[in-house]
């Protein structure tokens, strides 16, 4: 059986907290007015037999609505107002990264006009390695042309007796191959690693802190993590 | 401290906007569809971290009541 008057308690208990939740975006606002629609209904689901009074004491267990509200508009993350000026530097840090693979000289710029990354990583940017693809298409090209161009002279008599020879032996021919190997691999994969890290520690700090965050004696995150916060609970 | 239960709608929020947990509506098999929350990886850390702080803010406590309070 339905409480005599549980529409007009529950219509009248709805406006109450609509209206203290003026001040809040309205996509969030409908989010809880859906969250306490939702909990009245269960909280009802569980009487056979409802009376006027079950009703009034799920909505007073539930509290003035101006409470709720002061709670949500208390917590609204101060940064929210700074997010669009943040959008477009983000479009720096994405410019530099992608500059960095394609045209080195603008990407450099962009990685150190930007303040995302730590002096650390903005090195490794710049030197991993060294001018990017330009310097995979321009060094690599006259390094290995530098190492392949040491051909070796050998002069013998015909006879297997070897008078000279500017041939590298064996093992030193061998390091030299690691070594191409490696400078070849630093320089193929080197600009792409470099770029991975630097998108890895840009995605590591998604908020940058801004004026309002330092204004704000409790940010949201450090808040959730003190043991004060959790007393709460 | 929470001093009625609609401010738990808030709290939930928050935990949801911060990423720490997520939430389903799934019908209920007794009354009307119920929104189910679960930690997400990142709160599942947050949880642990906050666990091993909290003991040590416990143990701290502990201590100063039990040397405190003692004559």
């Amino acid at each position: 059986v339905t409480a005599p008057h549980a529409d007009e308690l529950i219509a009248e208990y709805l406006a109450r907290l609509e209206t203290a939740l003026a001040p809040i975006p309205s996509a969030r606002r409908q989010e809880l007015l859906d969250d306490v629609r939702a909990h009245i209904a269960e909280a009802r689901s569980a009487l056979s037999d409802e009376t006027d009074a079950d009703l009034l004491n799920i909505l007073d267990r539930l509290g003035d609505p101006a409470d709720m509200a002061a709670d949500e508009i208390g917590r609204q993350e101060p940064s929210r107002p700074a997010q669009p000026p943040q959008r477009n530097s983000r479009g720096l840090e994405i410019a530099a990264i992608v500059l960095l693979l394609l045209f080195w000289p603008i990407g450099v710029v962009l990685l150190w006009i930007s303040d995302a990354w730590t002096t650390r990583d903005k090195l490794i940017g710049t030197l991993v390695p060294p001018f990017g693809y330009l310097g995979t298409f321009v060094l690599g090209p006259l390094l290995l042309w530098g190492t392949i161009s040491t051909t070796c002279e050998t002069l013998s008599d015909g006879l297997g007796h070897v008078f000279s020879s500017t041939c590298p032996s064996a093992g030193s021919q061998a390091a030299i191959n690691i070594g191409l190997a490696v400078v070849v691999i630093f320089y193929l994969l080197g600009p792409i690693l470099s770029a991975v890290y630097l998108g890895v520690r840009l995605r590591r700090r998604p908020r940058r802190p801004t004026s309002t965050d330092r204004a704000d004696p409790t940010p949201p995150a450090n808040e959730s993590a003190s043991p004060m916060a959790g007393a709460r609970l | 401290m929470l001093t009625s239960e609609g401010t738990m709608y808030p709290l939930l929020g928050r935990l949801r906007r911060d990423g720490l947990v997520q939430s389903v509506w799934k019908e209920s098999p007794t009354g009307p569809p119920r929104r189910y929350y679960q930690l997400t990886a990142e709160g599942q850390r947050t949880l642990s971290a906050f666990r091993d702080e909290w003991t040590t803010f416990r143990a701290a406590v502990d201590t100063i009541l039990e040397t405190g309070g003692a004559p």
